[in-house]
């Protein structure tokens, strides 16, 4: 059985703590779409792990106002050992793009994708839709210009394999 | 605003490819209708022997109960994993836990702090959260209200009419927030305070019951649901 439809993926954030002594790192993020300016009151926030490297996965909606295009808003709350910051808001176009999965052979009935963005794995999942017989298609989203990895969930009957093509994935530029 | 429940996975055999959690809220006593739509996340693989896999999942502060048309802040929490293993799938039974939450106050007898946040989390410090807290005197449209702070382009003013703001306000100023788990769970707990004004006074500073404190660790308060 493919897993239902996700109405979010997970975008991973980091922060390289410029200075020793930072106490707490929080980022807080909202989408609009492209060319509006972010609406803060309904942001989301979460903490970053402890650092001095720290991170975080954004869950992004895969669409704003039905469009898989829009934009990103973040910025983060440095609390340090004496003061209080917060960097300038970073603003990133979020885009979609197509995967596919040609069965030449016909062998499967259902098709996922399984991706993430190739600098920092965090596992999403897109069912695969066929438009022409044994041709399966996904979409997979992240900042334009990233580059997602991506593997196939190949489903046939009960039985069910995932290939990653020998770990490495396949990827693409968004 | 939400906070953060990490649920794990330890793998049983070496056969295990991948473990996705299946899960969706209702209100009290009642039960998720699975075919009309639910959320799914893929658990981040971690390595390790035997393996462990993990995703925090990002809860929401309350669920509308469309017989009522109310917000419930406490509601009860149904899940199911999804293993795909040795080239077939298979199901855990489902797990439904009731969500509770848990308000705080903080008493501020002498009028020194402008800021205040609850650092939180459910079990360990594996996903906190960062909660500001409010004196309710303060009025909830206020531009000035804790929650409005993150994104107040001007900070000294807001450090400067937040101050102005409390110190019109009797003692004790009585600060408050909120926390939610699962119940039977344990929370820890520690504040964030801080008195953002006049400037020549700026200071702030961790605490658990031990006292001042880095953020996280074991100096903190243990609340069980």
């Amino acid at each position: 059985m493919v897993p239902p439809p996700v109405s979010v993926f997970g975008l991973r954030k980091t922060w390289i703590d410029p200075v020793p002594g930072i106490a707490m790192v929080q980022a807080h993020y909202t989408c609009s779409p492209t060319g509006v300016p972010p609406d803060w009151a309904g942001a989301e926030q979460v903490v970053l792990s402890p650092g001095p490297s720290r991170s975080a996965v954004f869950e992004v909606p895969r669409t704003v106002d039905g469009s898989t295009e829009f934009s990103l808003h973040h910025f983060f709350f440095v609390v340090g050992e004496h003061d209080r910051t917060t960097s300038p808001v970073f603003t990133e176009p979020i885009v979609a793009r197509e995967v596919v999965f040609d069965d030449a052979t016909g062998a499967y009935s259902s098709v996922g994708f399984i991706w993430s963005e190739a600098d920092s794995p965090v596992p999403n999942y897109t069912s695969g839709v066929t438009d022409v017989p044994h041709v399966f298609r996904g979409l997979v989203w992240g900042v334009r210009g990233s580059t997602v990895r991506y593997g196939f969930h190949l489903l046939v009957g009960d039985g069910e394999r995932w290939d990653d093509n020998g770990g490495h994935g396949w990827t693409i530029t968004l | 605003m939400s906070w953060y429940y990490p649920k794990g996975w330890t793998d049983r055999q070496d056969d295990v490819e991948q473990v996705l959690i299946h899960y969706a809220a209702t209100p009290p006593g009642q039960w998720p209708d699975w075919s009309w739509g639910h959320e799914t996340r893929v658990l981040q693989d971690l390595g390790g022997y035997p393996r462990q896999r993990l995703k925090v999942l990002r809860m929401p502060r309350g669920v509308r109960d469309l017989e009522s048309g109310r917000s419930a802040p406490e509601y009860r929490f149904h899940y199911y994993f999804e293993v795909f293993q040795g080239g077939h799938r298979w199901t855990t039974d489902l797990f439904t836990e009731d969500i509770v939450y848990r308000d705080l106050e903080y008493t501020d007898e002498n009028g020194w702090i402008t800021h205040i946040c609850i650092y939180w989390a459910v079990g360990d410090w594996v996903a906190p959260v960062y909660s500001p807290m409010e004196d309710p005197r303060i009025p909830p449209d206020s531009e000035f209200q804790a929650k409005n702070y993150y994104t107040y382009q001007d900070k000294e003013r807001f450090h400067h009419e937040k101050y102005q703001m409390l110190y019109g306000l009797d003692l004790p100023h009585r600060f408050h927030s909120r926390m939610w788990g699962p119940r039977g769970a344990t929370l820890v707990q520690q504040y964030h305070v801080g008195r953002m004004f006049p400037p020549e006074e700026k200071n702030e500073t961790w605490l658990g019951p031990d006292g001042t404190s880095a953020p996280g660790g074991g100096n903190c308060w243990y609340h069980h649901l």
